[in-house]
This record gives structure tokens, sequence and C-alpha cells, in this order.
């Protein structure tokens, strides 16, 4: 069997791992998550959630991922079969699965970046920035149902993401994703840091933070506002979907756990605080020239980055500057959480399917990229948002809950706190096994609870008001599938099967090598 | 910009900053020592049980 790659420096993963974990996410999400949720006074539930759920599970993957030194696949079989309990290799695979889909309409957004990217050195987008995303680049339709044709440019672009991912994670670990991560997140720091400086000494940039920052301490009895603050740490950190525990797989064996599992939840968290700051003094600076109320201002998701910060960029000055600088920032972002999306199924296949990882990747791309395809459909936006709120709000959080039930309930976290222990500068004890046994599953349990109700309430009242059979048809069922999908995986994976598709690999490398 | 506003905004820039230089300390600065045999071996023996 080949020697597991590894990160060729402690600096080399933690640059990874908040590569992968800081993303669009924390640019389109926190801030207008923050500005509705009783501003200032959302910081309290929200560093509350970062210290009692967000960094214990940090240190829960990364325990996971380094004690087993395996594949999820791998990882969640041996774990069940330590107890003689039915498989749950299935999870294993369901994690990849759904970190793969969320790529697929990832790579879709990150070409809608980088076409703005190109715009933005000339203010393409004109005067009516809302029509001309939503009417003339991507040519919305009426409905999901309504497909339309596929859009040339967004599909061109999608291939381009993803002949990049392909080019990044073929390389390997050192090669490729860590050498990224070395580039791109100290670049992404200072780009963020300076569009952060000029904008916070713009006229009106006080009042967008005001905006943002002026506490309304009364919402903290308010349930949902803890609710989300515990959502936005969930999803901002890239866990329950597999990507923390193989990054943390290949990670050297005298490393340690505890203190990466705080640089990164600490550095994602102060990133999304930063992109706070300079998405909120932006706006105010709109308001301001505008002469309206930040409130008509502010928007979240697509509409923030496609929409307000192009109306903002008409009015600015320094926008061939300003404009390039951010959407540069932000496809830098979404590039180094998309790589990060393929590598649990990349090294699910080389483990399980003794698939080489050239291969691997290649396969990957091909089939993502074939997929992304749906997603650029003129009826893209809304299908792409069906699917981003269910892989969200249902398919992380069953993973994440399955893993936890697996992990602490079936068997006892113990061994993991041992092993993080061992290495570790800060040692976890009986609070962090209250946080992951009971405080984080319990919280991933009311958040889904409250998310399956919402999906099922009346139209209109029901997530985005989309029709009943459209949230069905995009969000359910692609769901389910990915489950049944998993469990075909794991029996294909099952000995007999893997034999014969490793003797066929043999077979065809050597029919390769006899023709050369 | 309220007074309340700019007290939030440097509390969570100072906490986030306090925490990071205390764990950038610890994780490039100060080095532990690695396990030694015998912690190593039984950390095996509890996978193994």
């Amino acid at each position: 069997m080949a020697k597991k790659e590894q990160w060729s420096s402690r600096a080399g993963f933690l640059l990874s791992a908040v590569g992968s974990a800081v993303g669009l996410g924390n640019i389109w999400r926190f801030p207008y998550q923050a500005y509705e949720n009783g501003g200032g006074a959302f910081l309290i539930p929200y560093f509350v959630a970062v210290l009692t759920a967000g960094i214990p599970l940090m240190v829960f993957e990364f325990s996971l991922g380094h004690r087993m030194r395996s594949s999820l696949p791998t990882i969640f079989q041996r774990l069940s079969k330590r107890r003689g309990y039915r498989s749950w290799e299935w999870i294993g695979w369901f994690q990849p699965l759904l970190a793969l889909f969320i790529a697929t309409f990832y790579a879709v957004i990150l070409s809608w970046v980088f076409y703005y990217l190109g715009l933005s050195f000339f203010c393409g987008w004109g005067d009516r920035c809302e029509s001309f995303f939503f009417a003339e680049f991507l040519q919305t339709s009426s409905s999901p149902f309504e497909f339309g044709g596929i859009n040339p440019v967004i599909w061109l672009l999608t291939a381009f993401i993803w002949f990049l991912i392909w080019l990044i994670v073929f390389r390997g670990i050192r090669r490729g994703i860590e050498r990224v991560g070395k580039i791109f997140m100290p670049i992404l720091a200072v780009l963020i840091l300076i569009l952060m400086v000029y904008q916070l000494f713009q006229p009106g940039a006080a009042a967008g933070l005001d905006a943002l920052f002026k506490p309304d301490f009364k919402r903290l009895t308010d349930i949902n506002l803890w609710i989300h603050a515990y959502g936005q740490v969930f999803f901002s950190m890239s866990l329950g979907f597999g990507t923390m525990i193989t990054y943390a797989s290949y990670l050297p064996k005298e490393s340690d756990i505890v203190n990466n599992a705080f640089l990164t939840g600490l550095l994602d968290c102060a990133f999304s605080l930063v992109s706070g700051i300079l998405i909120f003094s932006t706006l105010g600076s709109m308001a301001f020239l505008q002469n309206s109320a930040i409130a008509e201002v502010v928007q979240g998701g697509p509409s923030l980055t496609f929409v307000t910060i192009p109306e903002v960029l008409n009015r600015m000055p320094a926008a061939p500057l300003f404009g390039p600088l951010f959407f540069i920032s932000l496809a830098i972002a979404g590039l180094s959480s998309v790589i990060s999306l393929i590598e649990p199924m990349l090294s699910a296949l080389t483990d399980r399917f003794a698939v080489s990882r050239r291969k691997g990747a290649t396969v990957i791309a091909l089939a993502g990229c074939a997929f992304s395809t749906l997603f650029t459909f003129r009826s893209g936006i809304l299908t792409l948002d069906i699917a981003d709120f269910f892989a969200s709000n249902f398919g992380i959080l069953t993973g994440g809950l399955s893993e936890l039930i697996l992990t602490c309930w079936i068997l006892k976290p113990d061994f993991l706190a041992e092993h993080a222990n061992l290495t570790s500068d800060f040692r976890v004890g009986r609070l962090w096994k209250l946080c992951v046994s009971f405080l984080t599953p319990f919280i991933l349990f009311i958040i889904l609870s409250m998310n399956i109700s919402q999906a099922f309430a009346p139209v209109g009242e029901n997530y985005g008001g989309y029709s009943f059979s459209a949230l069905f048809v995009f969000g359910w069922l692609t769901m389910g599938a990915l489950i049944v999908l998993s469990q075909i995986i794991q029996y294909l994976s099952g000995k007999r099967t893997r034999v014969f598709i490793e003797h066929l690999w043999e077979e065809k490398s050597s029919s390769q090598g006899e023709s050369q | 910009m309220s007074l309340s506003a700019m007290i939030m905004m440097s509390l969570s820039l100072f906490l986030i900053c306090g925490s990071l230089t205390l764990c950038f300390t610890l994780a490039f600065v100060r080095k532990k020592d690695p396990p030694t045999a015998s912690e190593n071996s039984r950390s095996e023996e509890k996978m193994h049980e």
C-alpha cells in the first residue's frame, strides 16, 4: 500500500484548513446574519457558539481524522466495527458525496464571480445592476422547472473553474492544495485588510458600522437569535461534511490537534468580523451617496455581491481598483473552499477503490463539471438556491449529527480526547466531552427540526416561496438520492467489487504499458 | 457611530486578536515536548481495547 501523503508544515495545514473554512459565506452571510439578529448583540451568542460548538467540533473532527488516518468510509467502517454494530460506513460516503454536490453549484457561483471580476475593471454591468444580473447575465426563468437553455458564458466559465480545481487537486496535497493555501491565504488577508482600511475612510462608513455593531440586547432572550448564531458557526467552519476530518488525516503523527483547531476556528471568526466591517462600511458609504437609510441598501447572499456591490462601485471614484480587488478576494476565498470540497471524495476513492490520485481527480472533475451543467441553465439560480438550502440545512446537519451520534453516543469520545491531549498544547477534558456529546448534537437536532418545519410550511411561508414540487424535486429528492447513492457505494466498495475494480485498473494499466 | 456600537466592535476585535495571539504564541514560539514512548503505547492500548 502506498504511503499516505502528509502536509509538509504546520503553517501549510493551517492555511489550507482556514482556506477551506473561509469562503463566500463569511463575506455575504455573516454580516447580514449579524445585522438581522440584533447587531452587536449577535456577537455574544456568536462567540459563545464558537467556543461551545465550533471549536469543540473542530477538535473532534481533527482528532478523528488524525487518530484514524484514513478516508471517511474507512473511518466510519472501523468505528462501527469496534463495537460490532451494523456498518455506518454509509456516513463516510454520504459526507464526501454531499461535499461534491455542494462543489457542483459552488463552482457555478464562482463562475459568476469570475465574470464579474472581468466586468469590474470598467463597471461593465451598467447603471441597472439588478436587472443586469438577473435579466441580462443569468437570464433567469420564472420557475425552477422552466429550464430554458444553457447559458454558454456561465458554462464555459464553470468548465474553467473545474479545470482549475482539477489542476490543483491533481498535484496532490503538498504540491497542490498546500501550495495554493500558502499563496492564496496571505494574499486574501492582505486584500481584505486593504479594502477594509480604504472603506473605513469613506464618508458614511461610520453609519454602516453603527448599523452592524449597535447592540439590541433585548434580542438576547430570543431563542432564534441563539439558533442563528450556532447555525452560522456550524456552516462557516466547514464542519459536518468531512473536509476537516480528511485534511487532519494528512497531518504528521506529532501534530498539535487542539491548538490547530483553535487557530482555524478563530481565524475563520476573524475573517468573518473583518468582512463584516468591510461590507457594512461599504453599505454605509452607499447609503450616504444615495442619501438613504442603511436598512434600504442592506442585502445578503448573492444579491449583496452581484447587485449591491456593483451599485456601490458605480458611485465610487476608485472603482477600477476597488472592484477587481474585491472580486479577486471573493474568487480566492471561493476557490480555496471548493478544492477542499473535492478532497473527501478523492481520498475515499483512492483508499477504497485503489484508484490513483490523478485518475480519481480526473474522474471527479469530469463528473463534477457535467453535474454543474444543471445549474448553468436559465433556471440555474433558482435550482441552485433550493439545492444550497437543502445541502446546508439538511445534508450538513444530518452528516454532522450522525458522526456525533456514532462517535460520542454509540462509542465514547474518550479515545479522541486522549489522542488529542497526547500532542496538544491545550488539553481537552469534561467540558469538551459535554459540548460534543450533548450540547452540539442537541442544538443540531433543534436546527434540523426547525428547518424541516420550514420546508413543510405552506407555500408563501416556506423557504423562498417555491412550490412544493420544486422543493421536493430539487431538495428532498436530491438529498434522498445522496443517501441512497452512499448506500449503493458502500455495497460496491465491499470486498468482491473492490477486488474486481482493482483488477480492472491493473489490466488497463498493463495493457497501456504494453502498447507503449 | 454610537458608543455602544464602538464598544461592541472594539471588544470583539480585542477578543479575537487576543485569542489568536495566545494561540500563535503557543503554536510557533513554545514547543511542547513530543509524547514519551510510554504515553504513545498507552494510547495504542486504549485504541485496541
